[in-house]
Formats: C-alpha cells, sequence, structure tokens
C-alpha cells in the first residue's frame, strides 16, 4: 500500500505545522495592530522600503533555492560589486551605468554558476570562495573604502517616484511579477524545478542540467545588480559594505515563505511575502524601541523555525 | 510442524482515512516453508508486512508466533521476536566488510574485540547461503547486488530471525544469481525458518514456494498449496477478472517496412564489444542478458547516457553521432530509465509537469509558455496513457508503480493530435527503454505492453531491455542476446525460443537448460 498523507503521523505532523504556522502569523498582526505608528501609510511604506532591497537579493536566492543549489553567501558581495561598477560607470549615463552594473551582477553569478553545473561543485563552497574573490579583488581596486559616483546627476533618475511609491519599491514589485512569470511560465523555469526535484532525472530526461545551473545563477546575479544599482542611487556612493549581511535576510525570506531547502518546490510570491514579514517584524520592533540584537535573534528564530517546520513537510 | 504454525495473522484490517487497506487478512507461515505473497500494487501487501514489522499497528486482528499472540509496537520489537524484513532498499554500509556488516548495530557485539565465536556465527551464516566465507572481510561495496543481499540476510540469521520477509527479492537480480538466492532460500528455510517471499514475478512462485497466499484489494483473494494451483488461476485471482492474453499482437504490416536505425559496432569500454544491429519502421527489438552482460547499457549509450561509448550508429539514412542526452533527445531518442524513481520521473512534481517536462518549443518558446497548450497536451497524453485527468495536478509520487511508469511513458506520446495548437511537433522516434514494468503490477503491465505497441504503430521503434525474459520475448519482434559484453545470438521474438535464449545469455550448454533458472515461469 502506498496512501502518502494518509498515516496518522502525517497528519499529526501536518497540524502542528499549521497551528505553528497560524500562531506566528497571529501573533504578529496581533503586536502590529497593538503597535501604535504600525497601521499607517507611512509605515507601511516603510515596512514595503524594508522588505524590497532584502526582497531582491531574496528573489535571486529563490531561483538557486529551488535549483537545488540551497544558498549562495556570495550574493551580497555581488550586490556590492555591481553597486560599485554603478558608480565608477556614471559617466556612461544613468541607463550606461545600470546596464554595465547589470553585466557585472550576472558575469560574477554565472561564473560561479558555471564551475557548479559543470564540475557538480559544492554550491555553498564555490559561493564562499565567490566571497573571497569578490571581496579580495574589490578591496583590491578600490582600497576598500567609499567610491562617490563621478557623475552625480547620473542618480537622478532613479530617485524619481511614482505617486507614494519609491524607484526601490517599483523594481522590487516589477521583479516579483518577473521572477514569478520566469518560473511558472516558462521552460526555463519548468526545467529549473525540475532540475531542482531531480538533478539525475533531469539529465535523464535531457534537460541540458549544467547550462540550466548557470543560467540559474545568472539570473540571481541580476537581481543582485538591481538592488546594487538602486542602493547605490540611493546612499550615493557604493562600498563593499553596501551589501554586506543581505545573504543571510534573504535566505531568511526565502524560507519563511516557505520555498523548500531540498529544491524543486518554490514561489517568488513567497519569498516576497517572505520578506514582508520579515520587514514588519523589523518595523514593530523598530516602533517599540527593541535594538538591533532582538532582530537578529527573532530572525534567528524565524529560519530555524521555518527550516524545521519544512523539513517536516518534506518527509 | 506440530501444533500451531510458526507466525500467523488472523482477522488484521487496517484502514488509513477513507482507504481500507487490509479487510480481515488471515494467513499462516509455517517453520521450515516459503510462503508466497502476490498481489498487486495496493493489494496491501506492503501493509501487511509494515504491520508484521512493527511500523504500524493493526485496527483489528491477532499475529501470533507459534500459536502465542504477539503484540508489535516498533520495528526493534519485531525484530527481537525474530521477525526480519529484506527490502529492495538495502541498509548495508559500503565500506565495511561483510563481517562487520553483519554485526553492525547487533547488541551480541562487545566494544572492541572481535570474538572468534562472532566469526564462526557469521561464517554459518554465509555458507548456510551458498557463499564463502572468505568474502566476510570484502567490503560491501566490492560486492555484487546479489551477494548483497545475501549478506543482508546472513545478517538477520544471525539475529535469531525466525520469520524471514524478502519483499521482492528479485527484481534487480539476474536469472543466475536468482538461483543462488533461491539456493539460499532453501537453505534458510531448511534451518526451521518460516519465509514469507513477496513477488509480482508468478513464475518464481512455482519454483520457490511451498504455499501461496493471493490479496486483492486488501482481502485475501485465494490461499493454496502451489502444487495444486496454475499460473492462469493465480493471474485471475490477482487481478480479479479473466486473464486475457498479457501481450499485444506484433503490428504485422512492419514487415515490409525500412531499417529506421542501424548500430554499428557499439562499443563501450570493458562493458560492450562490437554490438550490431538494426531496428525496422515499427519494431521492438529486445535485448536479452544478464546483469553485467552489457545489455542495459546498450540501452542507455543509446540514450546517450554513457559518455565513453562509441559506435558508428545511422538514423533514418543518416549518420549520428552518439551525443549527450540532450542530443540525443533532439535526434528523436526518449529513454525510459530502470530507475523509475531516481531517474524517469520528478518524485515532487505534479503528474500534469512530470508529462510535459521536455514539451517542444511550439508550447513553449522561449518567453512565455502557452499554457493552454501545455495543458492540453497533458490531458491528451493522460488520457492515452490511461491516467484519471482530474488527478493531474497532483504529486506524481501520490501513484501506483504501474501508474507512475504510464506517467513516464506519457512524456514521449504522439502529440500529433494537439499539433493544430502547437505547430508541428518532430516526435521522439525511437524509445529506448530498461526494464520497462519494474515495479508494475499486472494489471498495468498489459496496459503498458499495449501502449508499447501503439507507439510502433507511427514507424517509430523501440529498443527494450528486461531482465524478465519472458516479457522480452513476449514483447519483442527480434531478440538478440548478450554474454559478458558481446552479442551471443539472434532470434525472433515469441517464448517458444526461451529455452535458447537463456540458454545464451547464461552460456549454459543447451543440454543443461532444464537447471533450476529454465523451469522459471
Amino acid at each position: 500500500m502506498n496512501v502518502p498523507g494518509l498515516s496518522r503521523a502525517a497528519f499529526g505532523r501536518e497540524r502542528v505545522v499549521w497551528s505553528v504556522k497560524a500562531a506566528v502569523l497571529a501573533v504578529i498582526v496581533g503586536s502590529a495592530i497593538l503597535t501604535p505608528g504600525f497601521v499607517t501609510p507611512a509605515s507601511a511604506i516603510a515596512t514595503l522600503d524594508h522588505a524590497a532591497l532584502i526582497g531582491l537579493v531574496a528573489l535571486g536566492m529563490t531561483f538557486i533555492t529551488i535549483s537545488g543549489n540551497q544558498l549562495s553567501l556570495s550574493l551580497g558581495a555581488t550586490l556590492s560589486a555591481a553597486a560599485l561598477v554603478f558608480v565608477v560607470t556614471t559617466g556612461l549615463g544613468t541607463w550606461g551605468a545600470c546596464a554595465a552594473a547589470i553585466l557585472a551582477g550576472i558575469l560574477l553569478q554565472a561564473a560561479q554558476g558555471l564551475v557548479i553545473g559543470y564540475f557538480g561543485a559544492n554550491p555553498i563552497i564555490v559561493s564562499i570562495a565567490g566571497l573571497g574573490l569578490i571581496l579580495g579583488i574589490g578591496t583590491h581596486l578600490t582600497g576598500g573604502g567609499e567610491v562617490y559616483p563621478a557623475v552625480a546627476d547620473a542618480l537622478k533618475p532613479l530617485h524619481a517616484r511614482i505617486g507614494p511609491l519609491n524607484m526601490l519599491i517599483v523594481v522590487f514589485l516589477l521583479g516579483v511579477v518577473v521572477a514569478e512569470l520566469l518560473l511558472s511560465r516558462t521552460r526555463f523555469g519548468r526545467q529549473l524545478i525540475a532540475v531542482g526535484s531531480s538533478a539525475r532525472a533531469a539529465a535523464a530526461t535531457g534537460i541540458r542540467t549544467p547550462a540550466v545551473v548557470t543560467a540559474t545563477y545568472a539570473v540571481a546575479g541580476l537581481f543582485c545588480a538591481l538592488a546594487g544599482i538602486i542602493a547605490a542611487a540611493r546612499f550615493r556612493y557604493a562600498s563593499l559594505e553596501t551589501g554586506a549581511g543581505y545573504d543571510y535576510d534573504a535566505f531568511g525570506s526565502v524560507l519563511i515563505g516557505g520555498t523548500l531547502l531540498r529544491g524543486g518546490f518554490g514561489s517568488a510570491w513567497r519569498t516576497m511575502m517572505g520578506a514582508l514579514l520579515l520587514a514588519a517584524v523589523h518595523t514593530i520592533l523598530v516602533l517599540r524601541g527593541y535594538s538591533q540584537e532582538a532582530q537578529y535573534i527573532l530572525l534567528g528564530v524565524f529560519v530555524l523555525g521555518a527550516v524545521c517546520l519544512s523539513s517536516s513537510e518534506e518527509r | 510442524m506440530a501444533d500451531a504454525p510458526l507466525l500467523s495473522v488472523h482477522g488484521v484490517s487496517k484502514r488509513f482515512g477513507v482507504v481500507q487497506a487490509l479487510k480481515d487478512v488471515s494467513i499462516s507461515a509455517e517453520a521450515g516453508s516459503v510462503l508466497g505473497l502476490c498481489g498487486e500494487n495496493g493489494a496491501g501487501k506492503s501493509t501487511l508486512v509494515k504491520i508484521l514489522m512493527g511500523m504500524y499497528r493493526p485496527d483489528s486482528g491477532s499475529i501470533r508466533l507459534d500459536g502465542k499472540p504477539v503484540v508489535i509496537r516498533s520495528t526493534r520489537e519485531g525484530q527481537g521476536l525474530g521477525i526480519a524484513l529484506v527490502s529492495q532498499e538495502l541498509s548495508l554500509a559500503n565500506d565495511l566488510s561483510v563481517e562487520d556488516n553483519i554485526w553492525l548495530g547487533s547488541n551480541k557485539v562487545p566494544l572492541l574485540h572481535r570474538s572468534r565465536a562472532l566469526r564462526r556465527r557469521a561464517a554459518e551464516a554465509v555458507a548456510t547461503l551458498g557463499l564463502d566465507p572468505a568474502i566476510l572481510d570484502r567490503p560491501v561495496g566490492t560486492l555484487s547486488l546479489a551477494e548483497r543481499q545475501l549478506v543482508e540476510i546472513a545478517r538477520n540469521l544471525c539475529r535469531d530471525a525466525r520469520v524471514l520477509i524478502l519483499d521482492e527479492p528479485t527484481a534487480t537480480l539476474s536469472d543466475r544469481d536468482i538461483a543462488k538466492l533461491f539456493a539460499a532460500i532453501r537453505g534458510v528455510a531448511a534451518q526451521g525458518c518460516a519465509v514469507v517471499y513477496i513477488t509480482h514475478r508468478l513464475g518464481e512462485v512455482f519454483e520457490i514456494c511451498d504455499r501461496v497466499a493471493v490479496l486483492r484489494n486488501g482481502r485475501v483473494a485465494g490461499s493454496h498449496v502451489v502444487a495444486d494451483i496454475d499460473r492462469g488461476r493465480l493471474i485471475e485471482e490477482m487481478i480479479g477478472r479473466q486473464f486475457e492474453g498479457m501481450y499485444p499482437p506484433a503490428a504485422g504490416a512492419s514487415e515490409a517496412a525500412g531499417t529506421i536505425l542501424d548500430v554499428r559496432g557499439l562499443t563501450i569500454p570493458s562493458v560492450a564489444h562490437d554490438v550490431s544491429f538494426a531496428v525496422a519502421a515499427g519494431e521492438i527489438v529486445g535485448i536479452a542478458g544478464q546483469i553485467g552482460s552489457g545489455a542495459a547499457e546498450v540501452v542507455r549509450a543509446l540514450a546517450g547516457l554513457v559518455p565513453e561509448a562509441v559506435g558508428a550508429l545511422t538514423w533514418r539514412g543518416r549518420p549520428l553521432r552518439i551525443g549527450t542526452r540532450a542530443d540525443m533527445l533532439k535526434a528523436g531518442f526518449a529513454f525510459v530509465s530502470e530507475d523509475r524513481g531516481g531517474e524517469g520521473m520528478f518524485r515532487n512534481l505534479s503528474i500534469r509537469n512530470n508529462l510535459v517536462v521536455t514539451a517542444p518549443r511550439a508550447l513553449s518558446p522561449l518567453w512565455l509558455d502557452r499554457v493552454r497548450a501545455l495543458d492540453e497536451a497533458a490531458t491528451y497524453a493522460a488520457e492515452r496513457v490511461g491516467i484519471d485527468t482530474g488527478r493531474l495536478p497532483h504529486p506524481v509520487s501520490q501513484l501506483s508503480g504501474g501508474n507512475q511508469q504510464k506517467v513516464v511513458f506519457g512524456r514521449f506520446l504522439d502529440k500529433k493530435q494537439i499539433a493544430g495548437n502547437g505547430g508541428a511537433r518532430r516526435m521522439p522516434g525511437l524509445l529506448l527503454m530498461n526494464e520497462p514494468t519494474r515495479g508494475v503490477d499486472v494489471g498495468a503491465r498489459a496496459d503498458l505492453y499495449r501502449l508499447m505497441r501503439e507507439y510502433c504503430r507511427n514507424g517509430f521503434g523501440l529498443v527494450v531491455y528486461s531482465s524478465d525474459l519472458e516479457e522480452l520475448l513476449g514483447m519483442s519482434d527480434s531478440v538478440i542476446t548478450m554474454y559478458r559484453g558481446r552479442v551471443s545470438g539472434r532470434y525472433p521474438g515469441g517464448e517458444e525460443h526461451i529455452a535458447k535464449v537463456l540458454a545464451d545469455i547464461t552460456h549454459a550448454p543447451q543440454s543443461a537448460q532444464v537447471s533450476a533458472p529454465a523451469t522459471r515461469r
């Protein structure tokens, strides 16, 4: 007999998973309502803004996680590198600099995808090596300091707003739509999910697995570059510190959204929800006067919880 | 046998949600004998085994050992009572020696030193199974699959197993290894164990079992002394309807058709040498051979999965270089793996997505998919292979083995009828199949055989390897036999040649064919 999901143990597990999820949401919604100043347009925009930068990196991470390669630790560094390329190339005009930064982001990640896809190298180790190389070479070139744009006017178009939404939020929301379409409605997305579900089966079916993995990292690089460009435009300078720490928050958003660590299942929509949830918690903590360490602790608890819950779902 | 049977199951029922997995099942196994347990996928065999192993608790009914009721709450308790299961997934540590594996996790082993008594015990156990005691020092990783299975049995013997449950032990074995395994099973039974032998292969029931119990829809459909029952009756009991011819007739019209694939001098270093054969339009070519003969690898090589393979292919009149899997797919070579769980399907994906994973460009251009067309393609394929279209969004892992195989097959069906929506599609023109019905029950097998025939009707060809000779000969229009990497014979299809084919692949002289394996079936 093979009746998946029907054994008593599985029923019990599912119930636990759902009740934990419901409880967490209830606590967050409850404290959001009870926190003075949270349910206001200003704080909604602030929350969205906070979610967007992490969210862009998280969208890139989503592709990597779904492809079965778990996570990358070099996305933050790629963001920094793209931001640096952007400020350095502002002489090319806004869009020229954007193109250069995007190209840099794609190349930096695609190179790692190439090594992972064609040599079967451990994705996390490769990303650590990538992080080292980017930081090392970046420090050599920039001297480790802040780099200011040669042509400050080039930043202007990126400070435009659409109604109450700034450029960051607009790019993020568009990014979610594009990522969702890529994953669910294209040949690339279908092959990517197949590779994440079973790389062996994908290869036996005739999918060019190494090429798909390379493309996956290239897409991740694209999203990092978008985040890098907007970060540079906002801060009006770039440094290797610009993207520091984003990997962890991004990965947290992916997992909290419910994309499975083992690959083959997940969506951009889920990642957006994960990023919004983290951002909402951040806003609540700020409004209530908690310090940075409380945020770190909560993020740790959330990531741990998400992994435990999702691995019990994976069984 | 004095009074009560060694193992008896009385009126056991088990329900999962709305599914009645077992209903009032009673069977018994005597010491010193082999009980065959047959049934289609979903008949309740696995549930019964899991109850015996303490993984599930029955809703009602009882289990008795030597006539005494026992309650088995966990696998550990089951083992303590002497009930042991050897399943298809072996639990051996490949880097450790056979002896270490035998005692791994046993509470009899002192912490540090190797006792001579333990060594002797292990040697006795492997000797009972017909293995050379020198094997004890070899790492398990260097053994054949059959030998590993015997090691797993030896491990259980050394833990005083009295009831040994074997779950489809021959699924991956060659005929010669099966003969060895059967000898070992007889040895185990002769020591006073009760053996419960679960199999899909009916021939084996007649070869190794003393009694046979048939499960159908969770109930015992029949229980017989093997000597009193014939094959047809057994099949009827398993599938619950009159059994008609298993293998559909060959197309016939294909006789005049030309060669579509010509394979010359296919060589895989140290696996296969100079293998040549041709496939005509509409033809099913079977490759027979034991494990290690290179037969399965030849099929994989044609699929583009063996990088070191070389050979001259002529495909539809043009030379074709053996390339990567993706290259071969592009040329029109579809492949169904022998390892359905690992290579054949995407366990976590829906049935729909499994069906359209290699959808043609017409349905899935570089930018956005034509979702409607993809849905139609999936629906069409599901209907053709006989999968309930309402289940398309469900994970493929929820299906039985037979239905999973149908989904894998459905990927390669002719989608000409939907071409109006998606443009012309260049269909795979050659289907390569390894072990097309492994883990597939009798009813679904007949369906798959019909689908294989239908596939060939469009002038396509099919090359199949199967360790089930009866199936191979029943399905194929022509058969080539392989022995140690070389072609050793060529035959027309049809079961009448089974003795010769068997002699060829085991390289036994024709006169010796009356030995154990030949009486199988």
